[in-house]
């Protein structure tokens, strides 16, 4: 869980998103509707295991790199809580230089 | 630049540590004078002050018998760099998922 880690390594994002609560959902939760958002590039390869503790990963795919995030859902609750809860963990060097880098870090 | 990094973060997750380096950010002190506010052995914070040093996040300078530490900030500023860079893709993920949803989702 994200409580284990200090601020130092987390960066935390909030939007608010004028959209239906579902859409919203689904875009966090349809591999389908994720690969149409998640990767810069416009192409990904998405899997999804929508249950609390289980998560997402996203392979973003460019000319010559992959890059690989995983995120966790960290809290469900369709329809009250539009929103997923979501950790990425980013498996990956930094996104502009794409390359390889085994170690996965938070 | 990579393991350096998670050096860096390994580095700032400690208390004592971050608190170490906050009061370096106002200029040099003595390992002796670093270690008085806490509650932890001399022995305990000097640890935490080898971890700082591996991470080039500190330097030493003798001076007879005391120690000086001072702060060296390249290493905050690089893993701040990329807290910044990441910080900007995962906006544009924002930007690109607000468009996904004006389109009808």
């Amino acid at each position: 869980m994200s409580e284990r880690h200090d601020a130092a390594d987390r960066v935390r994002l909030e939007r608010l998103l004028p959209a239906p609560a579902e859409d919203v959902f689904a875009a966090w939760t349809d591999p389908d509707s994720m690969s149409r958002w998640l990767s810069p590039t416009g192409r990904a390869v998405v899997t999804a295991d929508v249950r609390v503790g289980a998560g997402f990963r996203v392979l973003m795919i460019g000319e010559d790199t992959e890059i690989e995030h995983t995120g966790e859902y960290l809290a469900i609750d369709p329809p009250r809580h539009p929103l997923v809860h979501v950790a990425v963990h980013i498996h990956g060097a930094s996104p502009q230089r794409g390359q390889r880098d085994p170690a996965p870090r938070r | 630049m990579v393991e350096q990094l998670d050096t860096t973060y390994a580095a700032l997750a400690h208390p004592i540590r971050r608190e170490i380096l906050e009061t370096l950010t106002e200029g040099p002190g003595r390992v002796t004078d670093l270690a008085k506010p806490f509650e932890v052995s001399l022995a305990a914070v000097s640890k935490h002050i080898r971890v700082l040093e591996e991470a080039h996040l500190v330097n030493r300078r003798t001076r007879g018998r005391e120690h000086l530490l001072s702060i060296d900030v390249r290493p905050l500023s690089d893993a701040r760099s990329w807290l910044d860079s990441y910080r900007a893709f995962w906006e544009g993920r924002l930007d690109a998922l607000d468009r996904h949803l004006e389109n009808g989702g």
